[in-house]
Parts: structure tokens; C-alpha cells; sequence
């Protein structure tokens, strides 16, 4: 259960960034460190589930 | 006091200190940890019954569920139809967010139970049923009308949901090591707790976004995951016990850490958004048995699974002007609504029934007070009554209560339903009136219930309620009762029993029957070495006593009584530093244990600390201000150790209007004239307190006056108060147990002690209990001689007793002395006919030689 620290304010696009500074690349299945960081790790989540959902032919 | 403050308050249901030092130890817990060490800690003593809406709304309001009129998980509706859950409705008085709301503060409230339908607060109320998914799918899933204050924001706060389908693999891992491998079988297992996760992370992810933002002044959000957690795995926790398959075992044993951990990692989040001038309240409504105090069966009563919890939840504050490294001793449920008013310097309602906890605070405020809150004027946002129920929702929500255990199955048959559930309501609100001291409301209600159906919860209940109050025979007919009706032969029942025993003065039959019960119960059955060890040293029997109360520390180190009791035992072995330990340890855990203080003030006093021994019976005082017996022991030290005569003089003022009224007592050795003094009081016509039973014989031709229950006033004084205005013969070996909460008129009778010795030898050939004349025992003259002694002395320095020596010599040979000086002493006028009357020389048989010479 890595920690992590979200660091933008409500305005900005959230970034996330581990405690030492590295920047956290977003699982589309989620993490429990995500769902720690409450409304921000959930929008994250689910804007990387968004990415990489299939897109489907027309 | 900061005037600016900042104050978030969050709740976890069910935890508990034992299960998050050792997690915060490993460094598992490390925002709980820092929260902790920047702040003050202490444990968080229940309520009874340990209900959570019930508690969590004591919480909110500083009263108790008698007050605030929360009774269960479901109540009966108003319709006198159907039943509903629990409903911000069901409150009957404002919570801590409707004064802060009065008063104008930035208020924001997540999911406090109850708190539906959300109410019109000054800002953002998110209600309880707000995260419920239930069976809805994630593509489907209207959020429950009302649930979101501001109505505007009901959008914005729906998408903040967490469904259960959406949570993947990545979420549970880290609780269920073995996921991927579980088979069907354990379907309804994972699936509840991906429900659980889902939901609080649910309210975590509204909870954030309101903080983050919205301007707050008080925000408070509450989350049940470790309680539910718990209830379904905490079996499953390390160590594994014997009768817990090894398969579970492995599967499960992670969760109710793992849940911990997420809950940590929840806070340490609303830590960094709060900023570090933010005070921060972390509190539980009890805690939770994850030891080998866990209970392996659950009882078959209503919302048995609480037999899981454990007394004490958990409160740790950080923030501007709160104690660094600190303790809070004493800290109750009630407490915490008063304490926010202190933390905000509003005044605390006089109608609630918990306090601040002032000693969290480096510098506190003197606390203001207000009458009560509920008739202040303004808008408070309290819940509109307007609320319009859908009932599909409300039958979810009952379901899914059942499913977690809260609740039986709502019955198909309405009326019954409805009749259970007031049932299970109304004896919620007996146990509550039980555990505020309030006996014979209580005992109204049980007995109701009582008649109408006889289940076992509620007659041990209603059983334990009469002993309370002193309703022995009442006791023993419903035993009686249960006895003939077959629900006699249980532990619960057969425990009462021995209490009833123990309060008829019969302690070896309690202990009998207490040693029979523990071959019947595992070591889980809670307090059964506690009543043990009393009935041993009531038989003075201290090695067994001793044994018996470390077997009970052993099994559940946290009863404080049981620690009180070893302290009690120590010091009567002069072991005075053992015993210090015992009482503060009784009290870190139960601080409002009065006698605990009192014993510390005493082992104090031993200890040669009289400084530290006069603040713990001034403690003891503040908590039971009847105890007259503290108020002496500290007058003493004030006067003689402490050089405070003025502080000596004021206790000492204090100590009759703690006195209850007025006694006779004609006491004296046996055969020193004690039957003859009642004989006269009564043909004076003073009120006797005799019951009778021991008829005249030829040791004493015209009664003894004496009352059995007299026997038993070491271990049960309560009869006393039947004697108010009365007169009562009591010998003098038990007049140093007479308690220090009455006024007494004593008349000691005196009597030459070698007279005593005869008389008294003689009295035991004509019982035929000796057929010769003993060789003269000087160890029984010497003791009749002490006894003498040491109750006169005792006399002397009793500040509520006027006594009277009247020498029975003198009264039989110059009764004309008596007359007037027994009428000054009883402000009642005695004639000297009448002791003349009463008086009969012949009966004057054991002469000694200078009575004798003297007549």
C-alpha cells in the first residue's frame, strides 16, 4: 500500500507525484492508493479507465 | 481559544487502541501515528446498548438515547404500519451541526448515522443512505432522493460514488492475497466486502472534494469499514484459534489489518488537504474484541453481534492549543459534543449529559454553560419533516441491515414486523434508561415486555434491575419463574443468581454456584473471576480471592474493576505501592470510577503523599459527591497534613448536606443492655426497626428488637434507609460499618466488661450451646474489652454521629438520671415512669463484685 501525495489544488489539472517526487503513472484497473486519495485519485481512475476503454467501429 | 478554528471530526466505527498500537508499532499506521504523537490520545468509554446509530447519535447531541430518541437500527413509522430504518427524523433534539449551524459556522456533515434525509445545514449534508448501492448496477444507479444538501449539488456529489462492480482485482489484492484462486463458495464473502470498500471509499471521495472545495469551519464525515469489516473477518485475525478452519484462516486473516491500513491512508489524505492549523478529532463509538476475548458464539437476541464489541473506543486530537504527547483520562461517548462547543468557546447545554474534556486543552477556557440549545432561536437546519419516504428504498435498506446482522429479517406479516421492531425499541430504550441510572424507568418498560413474551434478554435484564435496586424477593420469584418455564439453565441466568447471592449476604452458595459456571463458559464469559474473587474475600478466603481476580486480569486485563479489586486486596495487606499501581491502572482505563480514586486517595495517605492523596479524593468527591466517608478521609488530610484548615473547614461544612437523614442506633456489646434500651425507646414511642424474627427466650424475657438484614451491613448497608426517623439496634462489633451518608443518634450502652464475659457465658449454657462453664478465657475478655474500645473511638471521630454512654448499672439502680438526659439527647420527652416501668431489676443477674459493693 504505497503512499502518495496529490499535490495540485481544485482549479488545476491534478497531477500526482509520489512523496519523493516521482511522477505516478495513472493504472486504468485502479489502486487503493487512488481510492486513498479520495474525489482526485477517483477522477484520475476513471479518466485512465476512459482512455482505455476499446473504441468501437462504426 | 482560537476563534478561527478549524475543526474536522471523523469517526470509525468500531476502533479500537488494541488493534491499531500494534499496527502502529510496525510503522503500518503511520498518519494515525503522527496524529497521535502531535496530539492527545485516550479511550472512549460506550454506552449500553452498544448500538451504533444510537451511539454515534449520543456523539452528535452530548445525550443520551433516552434524550435524543434514536433507538435502534429501525424503528416503528408514525403510520403504525410499516417499519423504516433510523432517520435524521428519529432525532429528537438538535446535533453538534445544527448549533454550529445556529451559530453561523461553516458546516459540512458526511454520512453520520442517522442522517437521512440530509438536512439544510450551512452547507454541504451528505446522509447515510448517499453510498448505498445495494442491487443496483453501476450503469443504474439513482443516488436516494434527499440524500444531498444542497439539492444543486445532488449531481455532483452522485458522481463521487464508488459502485462495488467497479472495483477491480488492484483494490482487493492488497486484502485478499488469495483472490484469484477463491472459488464460488466464497462469493458472498468477497462480495460483501467489495461492497463495504466501495462505500467508503465512496464517502472518502464526497468527504475530500468537500474539503478541498468548500470554506469549512467544521466538517465531519463517518465511515463503518472497520466496524463491518470486523463483524465479518476479525474471526479470521491473527492469532488463529482452534475451532477456525486453516482454509479461512489463510484466506481471510488480512483483512481486518488491511482495513486498518486503508482507513490510515484515508486520514493521512484528509490530513495533508487540511493543512496543520487544522484541529483534527478522530474518534469510534466502541471498540472491537480482537483477541482471545473474541466471543465464538454469538448469543440469540436482537442484534446479538454486538457481544463483539468491546467498552472503550478510541478519540486522538490534534491541533492549535490541544496537548502535545498526552493522555485524556475518563473520556466517555457523551463528551464529545461538549468538548466541540469548548473547542469553538460556545456555551454547553446544562441538558447534556457529557462534559468537555478540558484537559485536552493546554490552556482551557472556563466553559460557558446555557441552559439548553433546543430552545434557541435561528435557523439550524434541523431535518424538514416534510421528508417524503420511498418506500422500495426504505425496504433496501431494512435488507440490507439484515444482511450485515444489525436487524432479523423484517417479518412478511406487517404487524408483526412492526411489533417486533417496537418491541426490540422499546427494550433498546429500558437498556438505556439501565445504563443512565435511571432503574425504575427501566424496569417499567422490561416488565411490559416481560408479560407479553418471556425471551431470556429481556428477564436477565429485568432480573439485574431488581437486584439494582434492592428487589431481592422480586428477583428471586422471576428466577423462580424462569426456573419453572425451563429457561433456567444458562450461565446468563445462573450468574445472576450468584449476584442475587451475593447481595442476600449468601457468599459461599455464590461461590459454589460461580465455580459450576465456569466449567460451563469459555474464558470469554466476561466479569465470572470478578464475582468469584468478592465472594472470597467475603468469606475471608484472600488466597482464593487473589487467585481468582489474576485469572480474571489474565483473561481480560482491561476491566478495571477487576484491577480496583486486586488494589483493594493489596492494600489491605499493607502492600501500598502494588496497590497504587492497581488503582491507576483501574482508572486509565474507567476514570469515572470514584471508588477507584477514593482507594488511591487512602493508599496515598499510607504512602505518606497527602498532596496527591487529597487531589484523588477530591476526584473521587467530583464523581460521587455522597461519599461522605472521602469527604472525611480528605478533611483529615487537610487538616493534619496539609495545614489547610480553612479548605478543612469548608469539606467538614459539606459533610451534612450529604447526610440523608437521622438513626437511632442503640448499640453496645452483647448483654451490655442493648434490648432493654430499644424496649424503653419503644415505650417512649419511638419507632422501631425490628423484624421480629429472634422471639424472647429466658436470656432476654422481653424480645431482642433486632432486625436480620442488621447482620449484613458490611457488604449491604442499603436497609438503612428504611431506618430513617427510626431506631435500630446494632452491636458494637458492626457499628464501624455504619456509612458515613446518615446522621446517627447513638446510645452506647456500657456495662462492666467482666459482667459482659459472664453474662454472655451464660447465655450460651441456657442455648445449651456449651453444657459447662468454660475455664476463663482471657483472649475473649480482652477481645470484648478491645471491641469496647475501638468502637468508642470510632464514635468519637464520626462527624455526623451524637452519642450518648449510659451505663446500665447506673440505669437500673438511678433511672432518674436517665430521664432527662435521654430527653435533651432525643428532643423527645422520656418520663421517668416510664423507665421505671420498663426497667426490671430481677433481670440485672451477672453482678460483678464492685456492682455489688456499689448497690
Amino acid at each position: 500500500m504505497k503512499q502518495t501525495k496529490q499535490v495540485a489544488s481544485s482549479n488545476s489539472t491534478p497531477s500526482l507525484q509520489t512523496r519523493d517526487g516521482k511522477k505516478l503513472e495513472i493504472p486504468y484497473e485502479g489502486s487503493l492508493g487512488l481510492l486513498a486519495l479520495g474525489d482526485v485519485g477517483l477522477k484520475l481512475w476513471r479518466e485512465a479507465k476512459e482512455k482505455n476503454k476499446p473504441t468501437t467501429k462504426t | 481559544m482560537r476563534d478561527n478554528r478549524k475543526l474536522l471530526v471523523i469517526g470509525w466505527d468500531g476502533a479500537d487502541w488494541k488493534m491499531i498500537n500494534p499496527l502502529m508499532d510496525q510503522g503500518l499506521m503511520p498518519n494515525l501515528e503522527k496524529l497521535v504523537n502531535s496530539g492527545t490520545i485516550g479511550n472512549l468509554a460506550t454506552l449500553d446498548p452498544p448500538f451504533s446509530p444510537m451511539l454515534w447519535t449520543s456523539m452528535a447531541t452530548g445525550k443520551r438515547p433516552y434524550t435524543h430518541g434514536v433507538m435502534g437500527f429501525n424503528e416503528p413509522d408514525a403510520d403504525g404500519i410499516n417499519i423504516r430504518p433510523v432517520l435524521s427524523l428519529s432525532r429528537k433534539c438538535k446535533a453538534i451541526w445544527n448549533i454550529l449551524t445556529q451559530e453561523k459556522k461553516k458546516t459540512h456533515t458526511v454520512a453520520w448515522w442517522p442522517s437521512h434525509p440530509a438536512e439544510p445545514i450551512n452547507g454541504v449534508a451528505i446522509s447515510n443512505f448517499y453510498q448505498r448501492a445495494m442491487k443496483n448496477t453501476a450503469d443504474h444507479w439513482p443516488i436516494a432522493p434527499q440524500s444531498v444538501h444542497p439539492k444543486h449539488m445532488e449531481d455532483h456529489y452522485a458522481k463521487l460514488r464508488i459502485h462495488p462492480s467497479e472495483l477491480t482485482g488492484a483494490h482487493l489484492f492488497p486484502f485478499l492475497p488469495m483472490l484469484d484462486k477463491l472459488g464460488p463458495s466464497h462469493m458472498k464473502e468477497v462480495q460483501q466486502f467489495r461492497h463495504l470498500l466501495a462505500e467508503n471509499s465512496s464517502l472518502h471521495a464526497a468527504f475530500t472534494n468537500i474539503i478541498r472545495t468548500q470554506e469549512w469551519e467544521y466538517a465531519t464525515v463517518y465511515f463503518d469499514g472497520i466496524d463491518r469489516c470486523c463483524h465479518e473477518f476479525m474471526k479470521y485475525h491473527p492469532p488463529k484459534r482452534d475451532h477456525i478452519p486453516q482454509d479461512k484462516f489463510d484466506i481471510y486473516k488480512d483483512i481486518v489489518r488491511g482495513m486498518y491500513q486503508y482507513h490510515d491512508m484515508m486520514l493521512g489524505r484528509v490530513m495533508d488537504i487540511a493543512g496543520e492549523d487544522a484541529t483534527i478529532m478522530l474518534i469510534s463509538d466502541h471498540g472491537f474484541q480482537s483477541d482471545h476475548l473474541r466471543p465464538k458464539n454469538i448469543p440469540i437476541e436482537p442484534a446479538g453481534i454486538a457481544y463483539e464489541h468491546s467498552q472503550y473506543g478510541i478519540i486522538a486530537i490534534k491541533g492549535p492549543d490541544i496537548k502535545k504527547d498526552s493522555l485524556v483520562q475518563g473520556a466517555s461517548i457523551l463528551d464529545i459534543t461538549p468538548t466541540i462547543l469548548q473547542l469553538f468557546d460556545l456555551p454547553i447545554g446544562q441538558d447534556m449529559d457529557g462534559n468537555p474534556l478540558l484537559s485536552i486543552f493546554e490552556d482551557p477556557n472556563i466553559p460557558k454553560s446555557i441552559e439548553t440549545w433546543e430552545t434557541v432561536e435561528g435557523e439550524s437546519g434541523m431535518p424538514s419533516s416534510q421528508y417524503e419516504e420511498d418506500p422500495n428504498f426504505a425496504e433496501k435498506m431494512l435488507d440490507q441491515l439484515a444482511d450485515l446482522g444489525y436487524i432479523d429479517k423484517p417479518d412478511k406479516d406487517k404487524a408483526i414486523a412492526f411489533k417486533s421492531t417496537k418491541n426490540f425499541c422499546d427494550s433498546n430504550l429500558a437498556r438505556a434508561y439501565m445504563d443512565g441510572g435511571k432503574i425504575l424507568e427501566a424496569i417499567e418498560i422490561f416488565e411490559r415486555l416481560y408479560q407479553e413474551h418471556q425471551k431470556p434478554w429481556i428477564s436477565y435484564r429485568l432480573a439485574v434491575c431488581y437486584q439494582m435496586i434492592g428487589q431481592h424477593q422480586k428477583c428471586r420469584a422471576l428466577i423462580q419463574q424462569l426456573q419453572d418455564g425451563g429457561f433456567y439453565d444458562n450461565p446468563v441466568m445462573e450468574t445472576i443468581e450468584a449476584s442475587l447471592l451475593m447481595s442476600e449476604g449468601k457468599f459461599l452458595e455464590a461461590s459454589k454456584l460461580l465455580e459450576n459456571i465456569e466449567t460451563k463458559v469459555d474464558h470469554t464469559y466476561g466479569g465470572l473471576y470478578l464475582k468469584v474473587a468478592r465472594c472470597y474475600a467475603m468469606i475471608k478466603q484472600p488466597v482464593k480471592a487473589q487467585k481468582a481476580i489474576e485469572k480474571e486480569l489474565a483473561n481480560n486485563y482491561d476491566n478495571p474493576y477487576a484491577h480496583q479489586f486486586l488494589g483493594i486486596i493489596r492494600l489491605n495487606h499493607n502492600r501500598f505501592k502494588e496497590a497504587y499501581e492497581c488503582f491507576m491502572e483501574a482508572i486509565s482505563l474507567e476514570y469515572g470510577m470514584s471508588e477507584a480514586h477514593y482507594y488511591l486517595g487512602k493508599t496515598l495517605i499510607a504512602l505518606g503523599e497527602y498532596e496527591a492523596a487529597s487531589n484523588a479524593l477530591e476526584v473521587s468527591l467530583s464523581i460521587n459527591p455522597q461519599n461522605n466517608h472521602a469527604r472525611l478521609i480528605l478533611q483529615r488530610v487537610y487538616q493534619t497534613h496539609l495545614d489547610k484548615a480553612e479548605k478543612a473547614d469548608q469539606i467538614f461544612q459539606d459533610f451534612n448536606s450529604y447526610c440523608s437523614g437521622e438513626i437511632t442506633i442503640v448499640s453496645g456489646m452483647p448483654r451490655s443492655g442493648t434490648s432493654l434500651m430499644m424496649q424503653l425507646l419503644e415505650a417512649t414511642g419511638v419507632d422501631i426497626f425490628s423484624d421480629g424474627e429472634r422471639v424472647s427466650d429466658d436470656n432476654n424475657p422481653k424480645g431482642y428488637y433486632e432486625h436480620e438484614v442488621v447482620k449484613k451491613i458490611n457488604h449491604n448497608p442499603h436497609w438503612l434507609k428504611s431506618c430513617n426517623g427510626k431506631a435500630v439496634k446494632i452491636v458494637a462489633p458492626l457499628i464501624t460499618s455504619l456509612p458515613y451518608n446518615y446522621r446517627y443518634k447513638v446510645i452506647f450502652m456500657e456495662r462492666d466488661p467482666m459482667e459482659i464475659y459472664k453474662s454472655q457465658e451464660q447465655m450460651l449454657l441456657r442455648l445449651g450451646k456449651t453444657n459447662k462453664k468454660q475455664i476463663f478465657s482471657q483472649g475473649i475478655f480482652q477481645q470484648i474489652e478491645q471491641t469496647i474500645k475501638s468502637s468508642k473511638a470510632w464514635l468519637d471521630n464520626h462527624p455526623c454521629v451524637d452519642v450518648l454512654y449510659v451505663s446500665y448499672n447506673d440505669l437500673i439502680e438511678r433511672p432518674q438520671d436517665y430521664a432527662d438526659k435521654l430527653t435533651r439527647f432525643l428532643y423527645k420527652q422520656i418520663d421517668l415512669s416510664i423507665i421505671q416501668k420498663t426497667i426490671d431489676p430481677t433481670l440485672y443477674r451477672e453482678r460483678s463484685v464492685s456492682a455489688m459493693e456499689s448497690s
